[in-house]
């Protein structure tokens, strides 16, 4: 394993546009899935087109200020464990306080559609947005660190607390030369029902550059699955042959091959052939390269006969949890990468300890 | 065989790493040619050569007495961390590297472990999610050679008697340390730390550039870290003396000598090294040895484990009968796991009820198999990153769905937690922002009915604002959580499109929930 910690330049990417970026927002390639009846291909979901305004307002605002409709979920007949009551509470006189917000009157179109999924559709969904899910935010709820929502309030947190949900609102066109407008980027609000069982051990995800894949990578990166090294071959010639026979042909109808790129994510169950697109992300250095670096599959030999197929490894080996950065607060994280920061942090945290001390003596 | 043209497996061949030692060497030169991949040098070796090295190896393995079972069930009473039937195969001690990246952190581990432990991304990539790993070594003494040419560290499964490498003795090796490395800080050992005031680590290896005058802008910061980290026992060491005349080395050791007096580093050794030409690692292990005090551990507590991550290790489609459970990997807090054990795992399996109230299933289990690194275990205890095989149903276990549950002895687990009181401490101002005045940095009070980002221990959980009544308030946590009265936790609230952190507080009661019964 090489130390690959050197920056290269943005060069050996092929150009990037805002019309790929585009291509690769879900309801674009969906409804392209969909338009040449390759469903069977794609996950179920339901979409909310050019979520209004007022939602992405409150998406982008400070504070989680919902008015909750389940109230008190807990403790309705276990008050006893305090000695003051919640009619004591002080009450607020900050003038610029937040207020609270009331999905039905604030965005009811955002909150019929919602209900109107978990009512008719499914019981079980996974909230996205254009590009991300909101896979850091799953902390948030209390249903075992899954993605799984089951109300629209479970929706709201989950994006709420989502910094992958804030990159989509703020930097999708980040990777670009020109900088480009986000205000009139259109959000479609995604459902995807939920499968049981699906296994993360078969999710891979696809490089292409230039129409042909240049390298797999399985996503679980830090697991290591003892048969999918039997499995391998298997998983590779299914891959080629969905990508060479079917997605090639349908999706890529009116690109030159220069713009054939993108980075394919898929779910490969070879024993009961089923696959899925799980996501589609646009060829560029904010989409995650897993199992490789950018330099590694940007500079490969480009006649490569076969391109490279890289599984997870080190079972014991990893100390961090997934997506943790996002679970403590931005503080502690820039504390953890610039020594300066974390002498702010705990000449501020020993300066609190202090005054709490005082206080208890006092 | 095919080797991967950019070596991505680590092979036990030495000549193999030693080659790769080479790219890395031109690699983190000044003047590196990204284009320059490494392609056709690698000399290509028969098969037969192959079978004949890995039977030599094999013998040689056995020669120096394997790996010897553990013990079925040991006095514990009488077991140290020290204690061979513990150390062969596990690590016990854990050791922070603290340090710049670009002053050779990783290749320090790796002279020393011969584990890659860290895999860098090109730094300009978003969510630069520096996976930080633990790496494993075991520190090996001759009986015959003098000091401190007598020491040496090879990898966690290494057998426990090797020759001795030190030409014309025919000593062999006794294991005498067996430490896991950590990059530090890393955020997540930060936030326990700062909530517990404990220190996660036992020891620090602090990393400071020979080539680069001294102090050097980040050291300072880098003491302060082992400072916050309550770190006592730090190593120093001076890398990349090769690079240096001796009298220089020695002008910048006074240096260093100057640099940390009357700091949390006064009086800890300095020893130069050349990471990359594995030059005084013997003298670094040496320290480590004699330097490091063996941590006080007591094994007759109950024993507990944090989930750090869990997984399903079976094939898809495989019959019921073939089912293996459940993996949880963690670090151990307190105690010892042994196989057979009975476990549970809380808060366990949640689900909300019709009326949207939330339930816990504790899940009871049994453990079936340990493993720290490479080595299976028959028990474990606290160092390094052990992985628990348990009997759960492995779905449960998928994709990290048990990631911040606690493990531990059925029946001894912390009470689960859904609301709490708290009395709590707010910062004036956020962090790290340009306190000119102006309005957006203050913290403001909190609001009943606000949602903030709570972190308990090592797990964080969202809670939501009851009542509020001067410095004391009442939080339902949106997820319930394993905590016990007096814990301390930090606040954070979304503010700027990220969570800040806006005060702690310390939990003051709390109502628990009734597990349902399994």
């Amino acid at each position: 394993m090489t130390t690959d910690f050197h920056a290269f330049s943005d060069d050996k990417f092929p150009a990037l546009t805002k019309n790929h970026i585009d291509s690769c927002k879900y309801t674009n390639w969906y409804e392209k899935l969909q338009n040449k009846s390759l469903e069977k291909y794609t996950i179920k979901s339901h979409i909310l087109k050019n979520l209004p305004q007022t939602f992405i307002l409150f998406l982008l605002e400070d504070g989680i200020k919902l008015k909750t409709n389940t109230e008190n979920t807990f403790y309705d007949d276990n008050q006893d464990f305090s000695d003051w009551s919640s009619s004591d509470n002080d009450t607020s006189t900050d003038e610029d306080s937040i207020k609270f917000i009331d999905p039905k009157n604030e965005f009811p179109e955002v909150e019929d559609f919602i209900n109107d999924c978990f009512n008719t559709k499914s019981q079980k969904l996974t909230p996205r947005l254009n590009w991300s899910a909101p896979k850091d935010a799953v902390w948030i709820l209390p249903y075992n660190n899954t993605m799984l929502t089951y109300t629209s309030e479970d929706v709201y947190l989950m994006l709420k607390s989502s910094n992958y949900i804030m990159h989509d609102l703020l930097y999708p066109y980040d990777d670009l030369k020109e900088k480009c407008e986000t205000e009139k980027v259109n959000y479609d609000l995604i459902l995807r029902e939920w499968i049981e069982n699906f296994n993360p051990s078969l999710e891979f995800r696809v490089f292409v550059m230039h129409g042909k894949i240049i390298g797999i990578s399985q996503r679980d990166i830090r697991t290591e699955y003892i048969y999918l090294h039997e499995i391998k071959d298997e998983i590779r010639s299914t891959v080629d042959n969905f990508f060479e026979e079917i997605f090639i042909k349908n999706y890529f109808e009116e690109c030159s091959i220069e713009e054939q790129n993108l980075v394919l994510d898929l779910y490969v169950d070879i024993k009961t052939q089923n696959l899925k697109v799980i996501d589609i992300n646009p060829f560029t250095r904010s989409t995650e390269p897993l199992l490789f670096t950018w330099n590694e599959l940007l500079t490969q030999e480009p006649h490569k006969k076969m391109y490279e197929f890289r599984l997870g490894e080190n079972n014991t080996k990893m100390s961090s949890r997934d997506h943790s950065e996002n679970q403590v607060p931005l503080e502690i994280f820039d504390a953890s990468l610039d020594p300066e920061k974390l002498r702010e942090l705990t000449y501020e945290w020993n300066r609190l300890l202090n005054k709490q001390l005082k206080e208890d003596d006092a | 065989m095919a080797v991967d043209k950019f070596g991505n497996t680590i092979d036990d061949d030495d000549e193999y790493i030693e080659q790769h030692d080479e790219e890395l060497f031109e690699q983190e030169g000044e003047t590196h040619d990204e284009t320059s991949q490494p392609s056709n040098e690698k000399p290509k070796k028969s098969v037969s050569f192959q079978v004949e090295d890995e039977e030599d190896s094999k013998r040689e393995f056995e020669e120096g007495g394997g790996l010897p079972a553990q013990p079925e069930n040991p006095d514990f009473s009488t077991l140290t961390p020290l204690s061979p039937e513990i150390i062969n195969r596990q690590a016990t001690i854990n050791i922070g590297t603290i340090g710049h990246v670009a002053h050779g952190k990783s290749t320090v581990v790796r002279a020393i472990s011969g584990v890659q432990p860290v895999r860098f991304k090109d730094e300009l990539e978003r969510n630069i999610t520096i996976k930080l790993g633990y790496a494993n070594a075991k520190i090996y003494k001759c009986p015959k050679c003098p000091e401190p040419d007598c020491y040496r560290s090879f990898k966690s499964d290494k057998e426990i008697h090797p020759k001795c490498q030190t030409e014309g003795c025919d000593g062999r090796y006794e294991v005498v340390r067996h430490v896991s490395f950590v990059d530090c800080p890393g955020h997540d050992i930060l936030m326990s730390t700062m909530l517990s005031g404990a220190a996660v680590m036992d020891a620090a290896l602090l990393l400071i550039a020979g080539n680069e005058p001294c102090p050097q802008p980040q050291t300072s910061e880098h003491l302060a870290a082992i400072e916050i980290m309550k770190l006592k026992h730090v190593i120093i060491l001076q890398n990349k003396v090769d690079l240096m005349r001796e009298e220089s080395a020695l002008d910048h050791q006074k240096s260093i000598l100057k640099f940390i007096k009357g700091t949390i580093a006064d009086g800890a050794p300095i020893v130069p090294i050349s990471a990359q030409l594995k030059y005084n690692i013997d003298a670094v292990n040496e320290c480590i040895v004699k330097n490091i005090p063996v941590p006080p551990r007591d094994f007759n507590v109950t024993p507990r484990l944090i989930v750090i991550r869990s997984f399903d290790v079976n094939k898809p489609g495989a019959e019921i009968r073939d089912l293996k459970g459940g993996v949880a990997g963690g670090s151990i807090l307190n105690g010892v796991f042994k196989l057979g054990d009975e476990i549970e795992v809380r808060p366990g399996i949640v689900t909300k009820d019709k009326q949207g109230k939330i339930q816990c299933k504790p899940i009871f289990s049994k453990i079936v198999s340990l493993f720290a690194e490479n080595n299976d275990l028959k028990f474990a205890v606290p160092g390094g990153l052990i992985g628990v095989g348990t009997k759960v149903d492995p779905t449960l276990c998928r994709a990290d769905r048990l990631v911040g549950q606690v493990v531990g002895a059925k029946g001894h687990l912390p009470s689960i937690y859904t609301d709490i009181e708290i009395n709590y401490f707010l910062l004036r101002r956020l962090l790290g922002v340009k306190t000119d005045g102006s309005k957006q940095t203050k913290v403001r009070k909190l609001e009943p009915g606000e949602v903030l980002m709570v972190n308990i221990g090592s797990t964080a959980t969202g809670a939501r604002v009851v009542a509020v009544k001067a410095d004391m308030a009442r939080l339902q946590l949106t997820s319930p959580a394993c905590t016990e009265v007096n814990e301390k936790i930090a606040l954070s609230r979304r503010i700027e499109k990220h969570w800040r952190l806006i005060g702690w507080a310390t939990i003051k009661k709390g109502s628990t929930l009734e597990p349902l019964s399994a």
